[in-house]
């Protein structure tokens, strides 16, 4: 088991000259990965009449801001920001309360229906939108909902049920019965052990959860052109078609509009990394 | 000694409904005015932004402000219940803040083409509520609380049968509503000819006939369809595969790789699809000035080109996909018994059998979730073919195609058929998909 000095630290050596080689060239991979990211960022702090004149690839002429504050103004993205904001976390708040309270009642009871209750979840997440499009259009336009904000609050907390109650049920299983069942013994309605027993256990998977639900309804595009008509309530993925439209061949203002629209979900990507990683591994393994 | 105490835990509960009647009428009811779409989220939203037609709200703003202050710190008391004193004093606080917009909107002279509406109403009353929860927390009230419900508990005693239905049916009524009874109605739908205006008449078959005996579109949105899975289920699979066999070994700056190829995933479609339509552009885009600055004198027109175009989208869906991929194996890897691999390895595997023998056969169940969700996602393709082509140049796909014909040709049943053909190519993955949860249930 011995390794003589100079072997070792002919081995070391190695290692480092190949982990080096293997480092550069993963550098490079990743730069030519990321390229289109640096592209629009570049872009929007140039203007449309320099990039046309000097080409793409040549050293900008200078460098501003307008382009952003342009977006966040005049192209409205700073609306259409607080728009996606003010869909995504009321549907957020339902999904979660509506699909933890069923997640509960399967993860904990035996009763009759309970397996098909939970494949018609499971099944539900798969849909493709365009199968639910015409009726719930429909549906909106009977209720009065059509182009409000709880239109789309409802569909997005209606379609998301079905992989959160997968999600947690899956998790709430794995919380020992022992605990539930000493609270009930103790007095404790069934209500009030979910809420004060079994919601505060299953805080790790909500946030994941939750994580990973706010970037998937934030960046929802499709139910906002079905059901929306007004630009003043569009939320901001469609509100940046509207843009691309708008500012048909000024790029730098739709790149900067592009990444403006991307702060919230940045934001969620910086600081809680760790659950939205840990959101995307939920529904794939047990 | 009980019935000397304030007790808080009520009050948050009761602080906690308040709270939620407020924001929900906020949200959804008629504020000003008798139309669901003149609730308060819109109003204060246009006066903020100075949309078009908006009206003086003075201090509206107050109302969700207010409410998302309240509803967490009622959430907070109702949770933990030894906080619950401060929480009550929070919420209260917050009721009191927003009961000043109420009294300066009773206040001012009121717009009699927009009366008060329902939803401002009930809000008024849960905010008044929300004050009142004080009452709750007082010793005989509390006491007189604990008595009332020990009685009616004796009374009214929900059947042990009925709690877990109780417990889903709020879930399931939304869900039933919303998501599997209009799965069964588009099915009606395809066999109409609703134009989204008039009520749908009943033409059995032809939707269907005419999608495939006349429409070209519809084979060429198959096609493209087809293309995108065999792309989807291959390229992103082993380029993920690779990179999370790579960043699972301990490396110098492997957080800084890993981020890098899964960060695309927490942009937008639409922005995914804007940035690389700008990557993508003919004469500026960074590809084609790249390829003239090094001499190429007539570089492709990517999206501008009928053969192209398709293979210029997916590659941006690809893009978007590898980080997903790799993220569902690294999460594989780390579940492999180190000890099996060690094993391997001291019988003398190299690196490629350890990767054959051991590995692969080991990460068998994530590599059959992602090859499910890689299926359904090509299927599901829509944001970046109607950002980027609009369908055009050859690059039509069903989801948008069944866009176009529904809403923008305002041909609702004959979308609809489109819709159900979608539909019933996705079922085959579904089913398995589900077979695959079910193994996973009977072994559990």
């Amino acid at each position: 088991m011995s390794v003589t000095p100079a072997n070792h630290k002919f081995a070391t050596r190695t290692i480092d000259v190949a982990e080096f080689f293997k480092i550069v060239l993963l550098s490079l991979f990743t730069l030519l990965w990321l390229v289109p990211v640096f592209a629009a960022f570049i872009t929007s702090f140039r203007t449309m009449d320099d990039i046309t004149l000097r080409g793409f690839w040549s050293w900008p002429e200078a460098l501003s801001v307008t382009n952003f504050i342009k977006a966040w103004g005049a192209a409205r993205v700073g609306k259409y920001l607080l728009n996606s904001f003010i869909i995504t976390l009321p549907s957020l708040a339902g999904m979660i309360f509506l699909s933890s309270l069923a997640a509960y009642a399967l993860a904990r009871f035996r009763f009759k229906g309970n397996m098909l209750v939970y494949f018609t979840f499971v099944a539900g997440t798969m849909l493709p939108f365009q199968i639910l499009m015409l009726p719930v259009f429909r549906l909106t336009n009977t209720l009065g909902l059509y182009d409000t904000y709880g239109a789309l609050i409802l569909i997005h907390t209606a379609f998301q049920l079905g992989f959160c109650t997968f999600v947690l049920r899956n998790f709430m299983r794995t919380i020992p019965q022992d605990i539930m069942d000493a609270a009930r013994v103790d007095g404790c309605g069934e209500f009030r052990i979910y809420w004060q027993i079994v919601l505060p256990l299953t805080v790790p998977s909500l946030a994941a959860l939750a994580t990973l639900e706010f970037t998937w309804v934030f960046n929802d595009y499709l139910w906002a052109i079905i059901l929306l008509r007004s630009d003043a309530l569009r939320p901001v993925t469609a509100g940046l078609a509207t843009l691309r439209g708008q500012y048909n061949t000024d790029w730098p203002v739709i790149t900067a509009g592009a990444l403006l629209a991307t702060i919230p979900t940045l934001f969620v990507f910086v600081f809680l990394q760790r659950y939205f990683i840990q959101g995307l591994t939920l529904g794939s393994g047990k | 000694m009980r019935d000397q105490t304030w007790d808080f835990s009520l009050s948050s509960v009761f602080a906690l409904i308040c709270v939620v009647i407020l924001l929900f009428s906020f949200l959804f009811l008629p504020w000003g005015g008798t139309r669901l779409t003149d609730n308060g989220a819109r109003l204060v939203s246009d006066a903020f932004s100075g949309a078009p037609g908006a009206r003086e709200v003075p201090l509206l703003w107050l109302v969700p402000l207010m409410g998302s202050v309240a509803v967490i710190f009622a959430m907070w008391g109702a949770l933990t219940p030894e906080r619950s004193r401060l929480a009550t004093f929070i919420s209260i606080g917050a009721g009191i803040g927003s009961l000043v917009y109420f009294i300066t909107a009773l206040g001012a002279p009121q717009d009699p083409k927009f009366p008060l509406g329902l939803g401002f109403w009930a809000a008024f009353g849960a905010s008044l509520g929300m004050i009142a929860q004080f009452l709750m927390a007082m010793p005989p009230v509390a006491a007189a609380w604990e008595g009332f419900a020990a009685g009616t508990g004796k009374v009214f005693r929900v059947p042990p049968g009925l709690v877990p239905y109780l417990f889903i049916a709020p879930a399931l009524i939304l869900y039933f509503v919303w998501i599997i009874a209009p799965t069964f109605y588009t099915i009606y739908l395809s066999m109409t000819n609703w134009d989204g205006i008039t009520d749908p008449k009943f033409i059995g078959l032809d939707n269907y006939i005419r999608l495939f005996t006349k429409d070209r579109t519809f084979t060429d949105s198959l096609w493209n369809n087809l293309r995108w899975l065999v792309i989807f289920i291959t390229v992103p699979t082993t380029l993920g595969l690779g990179m999370a066999l790579i960043f699972n070994q301990e490396m110098r700056g492997g957080k800084i790789f890993k981020v890098s190829f899964y960060s695309p995933l927490v942009l937008s479609l639409p922005v995914i699809g804007l940035i690389w339509s700008w990557v993508y552009n003919p004469s500026l885009g960074l590809i084609n000035s790249f390829l003239t600055g090094i001499g190429v004198t007539d570089p492709p027109g990517w999206l501008g080109d009928r053969q192209l175009a398709i293979w210029c989208v997916i590659a941006a869906a690809v893009w978007r996909q590898v980080g997903y991929v790799m993220v569902l194996y690294l999460a594989g890897l780390k579940n492999i018994d180190p000890q099996l691999v060690d094993a391997a390895r001291v019988d003398g595997a190299n690196r490629w059998n350890l990767f054959k023998h051991v590995i692969f056969p080991l990460l068998a169940p994530v590599t059959t979730i992602i090859a499910v969700i890689s299926m359904i996602d090509s299927l599901r393709a829509f944001d970046l073919v109607a950002i980027m082509t609009r369908g055009g140049q050859n690059t039509q796909v069903l989801a948008n195609f069944m866009y176009i014909e529904a809403f923008n040709n305002y041909r609702m049943g004959y979308g609809g058929a489109i819709a159900v053909v979608l539909f019933a190519i996705s079922l085959v993955f579904i089913g398995f998909y589900l077979r695959q949860t079910l193994k996973d249930e009977l072994e559990y």
